[in-house]
């Protein structure tokens, strides 16, 4: 062999194997694509989705046919104008003026006068609507269960205008 | 290696080839029905089988005890009952160690009628106690078989446990309807849904006291108030399932809890009890 100058002791040698040894390489996958390709369908599915309505059925109840009459003569009457005042009357009476911190006073003592009054409160579209609820309030405070609410009419705002002017 | 997974391969391709299995939409299923929904669950089944030909459903008609006990005997497969188990019943499925499922169908109301000409049609909601504990020297009641849903509600519901010991107690509830035409002064209680054609009867509105108002409110059976629970003989309809995997019963439980039988319910005037709902005056 090369290089042996010879007299010196000789290496074994090994046999050459025909099956050459395999170079393992480091496997590196990088995951950019994957994570742009993720981010890209849920994007997708996030603007896309649309999800279902569930569909209501409609019942149309039939109509009432209970109705209870009431006398107008025993109807207490509460109306409350766009400004935000108050009237009462009783029955076919004239509306008169009345301060709301008369009210809860006033509620009570109709409740001891008669528990089943029917009362009415109307109200101007353009009054406030916490005044509705305080008046409510009031009814329910005043255990006055028979109660209705309703809106102003027209006629009705006259009315209230020749009630509220200086006598 | 590559026999491995060829193995595999054509392993995986001949065995979706089960022509045979049972889906929700197909194969073979007996639903046994309440007297109380017959027409209802039958139009049901017509529908389903018009849409998904490979489904074949039988609708057999039983009472709501005989129901039960098919259930709770294992004998069945779906029910579709007037009223859930009572608790007798609940312990024999409990002794017998079967699990089923409970589906809500759609809530049910029990019509109070009368002939066509019996004057009035108003009853107050006392009175109907009276005329079942049978204090009523005017009237005679009818009522359904004791197996049936109805019986079992009245008992209950409206006697507290009691027997409705004043009552004529006739086999289905088809007699009841003839016993009420035939007869004068005859009150009688029935299903809505077996209530197909009712001018020849007075349906009663059942009058319950409103205590706000200290009034009595007069109300007719109508699927806007038994899904407000207003109409004071509302009962709610069950499903019970003893399929244990998903095939054609919860397949066409499923159609029934959705829209579309939901929309069958209603023109049934049955009150729907699984879809949303908007009652309009």
């Amino acid at each position: 062999m090369a290089g042996d100058a010879g007299g010196g002791e000789q290496r074994p040698q090994r046999k050459k194997s025909k099956h050459k040894p395999k170079r393992r390489m480091g496997v590196r996958m990088d995951m950019t694509p994957m994570v742009d390709v993720a981010f890209l369908l849920l994007t997708f599915f996030m603007l896309t989705t649309v999800f279902r309505r569930p569909q209501t059925l409609e019942i149309k109840l039939p109509p009432s046919s209970t109705k209870s009459e009431i006398s107008e003569a025993g109807l207490l009457i509460f109306r409350v104008d766009e400004g935000g005042e108050l009237y009462f009357s009783k029955g076919l009476g004239a509306p008169e003026k009345m301060e709301f911190t008369a009210l809860p006073g006033f509620l009570k003592d109709k409740y001891r006068e008669d528990p089943n009054a029917v009362i009415l409160v109307k109200i101007d579209r353009k009054a406030k609507y916490q005044i509705m609820v305080d008046i409510i309030d009031e009814l329910n405070m005043a255990k006055l269960s028979k109660y209705s609410v309703g809106s102003l009419a027209e006629e009705e705002k006259e009315e209230l205008k020749k009630a509220n002017a200086p006598k | 290696m590559r026999i491995i997974v060829s193995l595999l391969l054509l392993l995986s391709l001949f065995s979706g080839c089960d022509e045979s299995r049972e889906t929700p939409v197909k194969g073979s299923l007996t639903v046994y029905v309440d007297e109380g929904l017959e027409n209802v669950v039958k139009a049901l089944a017509d529908s389903f089988l018009a849409t998904y030909k490979n489904a074949e459903i039988s609708v057999q008609v039983v009472k709501a005890r005989e129901g039960a006990v098919k259930i709770v005997n294992g004998e069945a497969e779906m029910f579709i009952s007037t009223r859930e188990f009572n608790d007798e019943e609940i312990n024999a499925a409990r002794a017998n160690k079967l699990e089923y499922k409970k589906a809500k169908f759609c809530y049910d109301g029990v019509y109070v009628i009368g002939r066509f000409d019996a004057g009035t049609d108003t009853i107050s909601y006392s009175s109907l106690k009276n005329f079942l504990g049978g204090r009523s020297k005017t009237y005679r009641t009818v009522i359904p078989s004791v197996n049936s849903g109805v019986y079992e509600f009245l008992k209950t519901g409206l006697l507290g446990g009691t027997d409705p010991a004043g009552a004529e107690v006739k086999a289905t509830e088809s007699e009841v309807l003839t016993a009420v035409k035939s007869g004068k002064n005859v009150i009688g209680f029935v299903s809505a849904n077996v209530m197909q054609d009712s001018s020849e009867y007075t349906i009663y509105k059942i009058g319950v006291q409103d205590s706000l108002r200290n009034t009595i409110q007069y109300l007719e059976p109508h699927p806007g108030y038994y899904v407000q629970d207003l109409y004071p003989l509302t009962r709610l309809c069950v499903i019970y399932l003893t399929e244990i995997n998903i095939g054609l019963a919860s397949g066409f439980t499923s159609y029934l809890t959705g829209n579309l039988g939901q929309k069958f319910v209603l023109d049934n005037k049955l009150g729907p009890a699984t879809v949303p709902v908007k009652v309009v005056r």
